[in-house]
């Protein structure tokens, strides 16, 4: 048996105090070429011993990938915005020689739409202080800078002990509902029916959400780390983490991770000698949005059509396999570790090189600290569309859309002004650009159905007609509804024929009125989320645009 | 525990676990619920059962919302009006529309009454919304189609195919959103998949888009909605196929006419389940080859005749037949009250016990190897058994086509439950695409697997030995034996790899508990890692059936895996009344309830009945009856109820030879067949519909048969017949026993079989009608009835016996150069047995039209047969020819036909009249053949 202290000894040494060369290569960058230039890297650098090549994932600053960071012991790091292939070579000249560390170098002065600092500095990045920094294959990076003291101090409180630190810390669910993570753990654990699941939710389905792929492709034992805490505080003997049918790297970094894991005796049976026993297991998505609906999600696990199971029994009674089941969603549960941990980072260790901005203190206080009474901690946001610095930021709750929109994301293009704002996917609503003083919170933002949801936010320039983006919201809710269920099968797509119909022209002012009765029934009606949601962007266009609207059937 | 809440501001108790929907229908408030099927668990997909509930946000779907104490719920609120109002018109938008008033669709088939009844009382005047397209109708099945225009994918008909009731899984949704749609695996249409066409669909579709087809309709068939009765009357009662014994439902039109079956979930064997004979099958009943009139052979030719001429000349031919040249073979399709009286006629009036039924021909070796070993010739369990096991062993049967609602029963236990599925057969059953092992063992080897078994477990100390040392004996002498079947040796006869014979050992003595909680819970605890030992003919018909059998029991006697929920022994019935045929007594060596005869229980018997001619000796077998008919003194006479000897018995030629020796047979049924064609008589018997009685099924369950319709022309019930006949021959021979056949109903007969068998003493038709079946033994009035023997003892004593047998030859023919294949017989699912009343039904036959011969590609490249050619099989003994069905189903070297006569062709011209020693079952499971092609005609 190893103890945590042993595992962490010999992590440190991992880290030797060579040059780092650290290609971002994600989901998102391989699509601009970062696969190849980490190759092109790979192979001059192939036989230096004083530099080593980092594959990581990515940090979030989408605008400026692929990104290469270059962090030697004795330096400031470097980091080089938009690298591609051409660029390798000028790369390579201004690496510092490992035989000579100090020598002068100059700076890589190529590439970078935005500015990188601008990005960052307003963040407070707790989840993601390893994303991009840290080699995600490693399990000696993670453990050498702080990880997997979460669980063994988890592990050395008693379940009931670990909820309640949890649940005192106020962690609500990053999924979109923002229950409190650890009333799940606790309704499970009081069912006390064996053997009891734990359930990654990693499905990540909708448009514009890339959070949860950034955290497992970066940082992928943050989340193992969280889920076996959450497995242990649940009692549940296996845990299984659910991941998109298309999130190939993120599925290859997990089962690394999981493997790694399971050598270091992490995962598997009587994990750091405390008794605990817990496997772990990739599942892959069925296919479809609605597949991220728990109940959906859990049948497909057990080979059954993509389909909502009713409610009740509740999962944490009956859920999978008709077991008691937890679960949790990739940002919730990377969110545990630092809870449980009394700093994010003990001081003998040295943060990753290349977090940016530093790390910032952790623990209890870290978290409860940051953000609302209401809602603790951080929220992960996907900012996409007209926007200068587009990506994945990381801001306390409560944080106002004008902040993310604009001291994040730079605010719209040069010339462009702010047409319609989506927040929160097909499942919310639209807003214009008169209302981003609104906090981003759980619960509604506004009643007409705008919610922070997972936290996707998609920017559309003016100019864009609202009925196109209302229309475009609404077709994915029909394109994607399972089918079970009236209302949302046939009310969805009634919708869309109807936007269809005020789109080209030909609508007449009871199509309006339609529109908002359609809404109410196929919101009051339905069976799951999918259904029960679809009405926000109707709802919110018509609270919002409906001017614009009038005009279109008038 | 019951709930009490308020609907509508009325108090409605439930019970404890009921729906909030359920306790709406109980306050008689109306609400619209398109999608959930009274008998089956809430969907949740129609969404027109949405109300209103105090501290509930939003509108919840009543029927997946559980009642709880206290609770106050708003049905018609306008908000929830409003919004079910919305949901109906769309789902009234998925239908092609017309300009009648509600319900705006059309479909001709005046099925859309619940969606007709929501949409008036929701006020909804016209259509709001065009109708959307639908997919095209698939008409591929010979009984219903599925009209996807008619269809408002409610769900409910996947979910009766799947874990709602028949674990089959044919029909799912296809697609997603607006595209879905009810299909097959593949999107292929109906016919090509694995549907069974057991209409649980159709049984539970509100709207008709699952509908009869036409041509189907003559005479059972118009699709009665459900929930609505045809009207004139429905009538409660068992099913005439199988022994699995499920109730049906009659409904009558007019004319006298069954006009639809309908299933029963109340009926606890088939809890809701009917197979595709039970549901389609039973328009036999109105055929116009249904004899009508008692008829008398002359010149060779037969001709109608009345009752009393009939009747007369049989009882003046009878009185001089009376002893040992009286032989008589009851029906096993009739009623336990049918054959107590023909059983007492032969005894009491032609004083001989040649009383046989065809239990001969099928688990006889069951019976004779359990009556030794445990004293009682039943099976052990219930069907809730299985759904209580931690594994079934399926041996020698194939349940799917034989005992189909049995197999889903099972198909639930190993799908819902987790229960572990071995199977054991030459053939690669449909059972096998559940089972977690499959052993592929070689025909006739089975007394050396099943040693095997009991080996491994021996070997590696899995038995039960408190329950070998406190509940048996012959254990030492019995392991002399078994110990000698290594896996390895065993590997070499059977075929069966040594590793999966070990793996199912321990599999069957400590199975795992079912990962999935239970269903139901069959007893205290709720889940029993016990095993089920589920076998058939595959065991019985062969010349070692009764070493098979002890197999068995000697494996169920050292796991300990009897006598307790979850476990036991079950012989699965072929007949719809073949246990109640024994258990009333039609046995040559034994009384009602299985009275071994002899001084003590002949004296009963006299003392009950009166007269001292009847004799106290064992009687002829069936088998020995046919060989004895040859001999001078062998059987002169016979009288044949419900059977067909001339097709069932093995080596028909032979058979056919032997009968022609009879000097006087009279056969009485309800269709001129082989054997009747031979008699001197004939007799219009009634069929089960038009008479009152009782079947016993399966697993012991005595249920009611209950009159539905009149008798088709003249025809009566055979108590009634024979009873008639009684007191004609108790005048001709001035005898006194004429008030020992004087009954008005049939119940008078049950009681008096009550009253003279332990086993039933404690059943009554008051009982039957108030509770539904009871299992024997019931032995008062008061007793529940018994789920599952031996608990505590068994009949023979405290003790069971191990009973040793070796591993003999493999079967009595075993193929050559001449005749290298190995012919297996069975049955299919579309055909009862024989076919004499399957081939009068228009939708079975389309569906199964011809003798399919199912033999192995290799085979068939061997023998330069094609797919679909017409080929010849030839026995020693006969041949037929039969259409070539190529298949892996069948082991290379095997052949498989099903003995339903179909063109002329019957498997039985080819099997073997050799016998196992002790219960003198003939081997129908193993003979040698050759094939050869006869040229195509399709």
């Amino acid at each position: 048996m190893t103890t945590y202290a042993q595992l962490q000894q010999s992590a440190q040494t991992s880290m030797a105090a060579v040059t780092r060369v650290i290609v971002q290569v994600g989901h998102c960058s391989q699509s601009v070429g970062a696969t190849q230039v980490a190759e092109a890297l790979g192979s001059a650098l192939s036989g230096n011993s004083g530099v080593s090549l980092i594959i990581a994932g990515c940090d979030g600053a989408c605008f400026a990938a692929p990104q290469v960071l270059v962090a030697s012991p004795s330096e400031d790091v470097q980091r080089y915005a938009n690298v591609s292939l051409a660029d390798v070579p000028e790369l390579l000249e201004s690496l510092p020689s490992s035989n000579t560390a100090q020598q002068e170098h100059p700076p890589f002065v190529k590439g970078g739409r935005g500015d990188l600092a601008s990005f960052f500095a307003p963040q407070t990045r707790l989840l993601l202080s390893r994303c991009g920094s840290i080699d995600p294959s490693s399990i000696d990076e993670y453990i050498a800078t702080g990880g997997y003291s979460g669980l063994n101090t988890a592990l050395s409180q008693s379940p009931e002990d670990v909820i309640k630190t949890v649940l005192d810390a106020g962690l609500l669910g990053r999924g979109g509902a923002y229950f409190p993570a650890a009333r799940k753990w606790q309704g499970a654990r009081t069912a006390n029916d064996d053997p009891r699941y734990m359930v990654v939710n990693a499905e990540e389905g909708e448009p514009g959400l890339f959070k949860d792929r950034h955290i497992m492709e970066g940082d992928p034992h943050q989340l193992l780390e969280g889920a076996l805490i959450a497995a242990y505080a649940t009692g549940a003997s296996q845990t299984y983490i659910y991941i998109n049918a298309e999130a190939h790297l993120s599925a290859q970094r997990i089962e690394t991770a999981i493997a790694q894991a399971q050598e270091t005796g992490l995962v598997g049976e009587d994990i750091l000698g405390s008794g605990f026993d817990c496997q772990v297991t990739v599942r892959r998505g069925a296919g479809g949005y609605v597949c991220g609906e728990e109940t959906t999600l859990l049948d497909t696990i057990q080979g059954n059509r993509r389909e909502p199971r009713l409610r009740p029994p509740f999962p944490v009674e009956s859920g999978l396999f008709q077991r008691p089941t937890v679960i949790n969603n990739v940002e919730t549960l990377s969110n545990v570790p630092m809870i449980l941990r009394e700093t994010v980072r003990p001081e003998h260790v040295e943060g990753p090189a290349g977090a940016f901005p530093p790390f910032v203190k952790g623990g209890q206080g870290g978290f409860s600290s940051l953000g609302l009474d209401s809602a603790k901690g951080t929220k992960l946001i996907c900012l996409s569309g007209s926007v200068q610095r587009p990506g994945l930021a990381e801001v306390p709750m409560g944080t106002t859309l004008r902040y993310v929109i604009h001291d994040i994301g730079g605010g719209p293009p040069q010339g462009t002004d702010i047409g319609v704002v989506a927040v929160g996917g097909p499942s919310s609503g639209i807003l214009p650009p008169t209302e981003l003083d609104m906090e981003l919170r759980p619960g509604m933002l506004h009643p007409s159905g705008v919610v922070m949801g997972g936290g996707g936010i998609m920017v559309m320039p003016e100019g864009i007609p609202a009925i196109n983006v209302v229309r475009q919201l609404a077709s994915y809710n029909a394109a994607e509804s399972c089918g079970k269920c009236t209302p949302c099968r046939e009310g969805t797509p009634r919708m869309v024929q109807i936007l269809d119909r005020i789109a080209s022209g030909n609508g007449s002012s009871t199509d309006l009125e339609e529109l908002r009765n359609l809404a109410e029934i196929v919101g009051a009606a339905s069976l799951c989320g999918l259904g029960q949601m679809s009405g926000g962007p109707i709802n919110s266009a018509l609270h919002f645009f409906g001017d614009e609207l009038e005009k279109l059937v008038s | 525990m019951s709930i009490t809440l308020t609907i509508d501001n009325k108090p409605i108790t439930v019970p404890d676990g009921g729906s909030v929907l359920d306790a709406i229908n109980a306050s008689d408030t109306y609400i619209s619920q398109l999608c959930k099927d009274p008998d089956m668990k809430a969907i949740g997909a129609c969404r027109t059962c949405l109300v209103q509930i105090d501290g509930i946000r939003g509108f919840p779907a009543s029927c997946s919302t559980p009642a709880a104490e206290g609770m106050t719920v708003q049905t018609d609120s306008d908000d929830a009006r409003r919004i079910r109002s919305g949901v109906i018109e769309l789902t009234l938008a998925m239908l092609p529309a017309t300009s009648e008033n509600p319900p705006f669709v059309k479909g001709g088939r005046g099925d859309f009454a619940q969606l007709t009844t929501a949409a008036q009382h929701h006020d909804i005047q016209s259509p709001r919304w065009e109708s959307r397209p639908r997919e095209a109708t698939d008409e591929s099945s010979t009984v219903f189609n599925i009209a996807m225009e008619s269809c408002i994918l409610c769900g409910r008909c996947a979910l009766a195919c799947q874990e709602g009731h028949q674990f089959i899984g044919a029909i799912d949704f296809l697609g997603a959103g607006r595209s879905s749609r009810i299909g097959t695996f593949m999107d292929k249409p109906l016919s090509e998949s694995i549907c069974t066409t057991c209409g649980q669909c159709l049984s539970v579709c509100p709207t008709g888009a699952i509908h009869l087809k036409e041509q189907s309709t003559q005479p059972v068939g118009t699709h009665i909605p459900q929930g609505e009765s045809p009207g004139v009357k429905e009538v409660s009662t068992t099913c005439p196929y199988c022994g699995v014994g499920c109730g049906i439902k009659l409904q009558v039109g007019d004319g006298d006419q069954i006009v639809e079956v309908q299933d029963d979930p109340e009926n606890l064997s088939s809890v809701g389940m009917l197979c595709v004979k039970g549901r389609f099958g039973t328009s036999f009943v109105h055929h116009p080859d249904r004899l009508t009139t008692p008829l008398i052979k002359e010149d060779g030719e037969f001709r109608p005749a009345t009752w009393d001429e009939a009747l007369d000349l049989i009882a003046e031919r009878l009185t001089h037949y009376r002893g040992n040249s009286f032989g008589t073979l009851c029906s096993a399709k009739a009623t336990n009250e049918d054959g107590y009286i023909q059983q007492k006629f032969s005894r009491l009036l032609m004083q001989s016990n040649n009383i046989d039924h065809c239990t001969r021909l099928c688990h006889s070796p069951s019976v004779e190897a359990m009556l030794t070993s445990l004293g009682s010739g039943a099976t052990s369990n219930s069907y809730t058994d299985y759904e209580d096991a931690g594994c079934l062993v399926v041996i020698g049967c194939d349940p799917t086509s034989n005992h189909p609602v049995a197999a889903s029963r099972m198909r639930r236990a190993v799908v819902e439950r987790g229960a572990k599925l071995i199977v054991i057969n030459p053939r690669r059953i449909d059972m096998c695409d559940y089972a977690d092992l499959w052993l592929r063992s070689n025909p006739g080897t089975d007394v050396a697997l099943l040693n095997g078994l009991a080996q491994v477990i021996l070997q590696e100390g899995l038995q039960d030995q408190a329950f070998v040392t406190n509940r048996t004996e012959g254990f030492e002498e019995w392991v002399k034996v078994a110990e000698t079947y290594t896996p390895e040796r065993v590997e070499e006869i059977t075929g069966v790899p040594a590793e999966d014979i070990r793996q199912a050992a321990r599999l069957y003595a400590q199975p795992p508990e079912p990962a999935i909680p239970p269903f139901r819970k069959g007893g205290p605890g709720g889940i029993f890692p016990g095993s089920c030992l589920i076998w058939g003919m595959g065991i019985t018909q062969h010349t070692n059936g009764t070493a098979n059998a002890h197999g068995l029991l000697n494996l169920a006697l050292l796991a300990g895996q009897l006598g307790r929920p979850g476990s036991g022994i079950s012989p699965l019935r072929g007949q719809n009344n073949v246990q109640g045929c024994g258990d009333a007594g039609c046995l040559p060596n034994a009384m009602p309830g299985y009275q071994v005869i002899g001084q003590e229980t002949v004296a009963k018997f006299r003392d009950a009945w009166g007269g001292n001619g009847f004799p106290d000796q064992h009687g002829l077998v069936i088998t020995e009856m046919v060989e004895s008919m040859k001999e001078p003194t062998g059987i002169k006479a016979m009288y044949i109820t419900g059977e067909n000897p001339l097709l069932s018995e093995p080596d028909l030629n032979h058979a056919q030879e032997m009968f022609e020796n009879l000097e006087f047979l009279v056969v009485q049924d309800i269709f001129m067949h082989e054997t009747a064609q031979i008699a001197d008589v004939v007799l219009p018997a009634t069929s089960f519909a038009e008479k009152d009685g009782t079947f016993t099924n399966s697993e012991r369950r005595v249920q009611r048969v209950r009159k539905a319709i009149e008798p088709r022309g003249q025809s009566r019930p055979d108590w009634e017949i024979i009873s008639d006949l009684a007191k004609r021959m108790c005048q001709k021979l001035e005898l006194d026993f004429e008030d020992q056949f004087d009954y008005n109903h049939p119940s008078q007969i049950f009681d008096e079989m009550a009253r003279l068998t332990p086993i039933m003493s404690g059943i009554n038709y008051e009982r039957l009608d108030n509770e539904g079946g009871i299992q024997w033994p019931c032995p008062t009035t008061d007793h529940p009835g018994t789920p599952y023997l031996y608990a505590d003892s068994f009949p023979r004593g405290p003790r069971a016996l191990f009973v040793p047998f070796e591993q003999g030859p493999v079967a009595a023919e075993i193929p050559n150069r001449r005749f290298p294949l190995t012919l297996n017989t069975g049955r299919v699912l579309y055909h009862w047995h024989g076919g004499t009343i399957t081939r009068r039904v228009a939708g079975l036959m389309e569906r199964s039209p011809e003798l399919r011969i199912a033999i192995n590609p290799a085979d068939g490249e061997t023998y330069g047969i094609e797919d679909g050619q017409m080929i010849r099989v030839s026995s020693r003994r006969g041949q037929l020819t039969g259409r070539a069905l190529l298949t892996d189903r069948e082991q290379p070297g095997g052949i498989f036909i099903p003995f339903v006569k179909l063109s002329e062709s019957a498997a039985n011209f080819l099997t073997n009249a050799v016998y196992d020693p002790t219960s003198k079952i003939p081997e129908y499971k193993v003979c040698a053949v050759r094939v050869e092609v006869v040229g195509d005609e399709g």
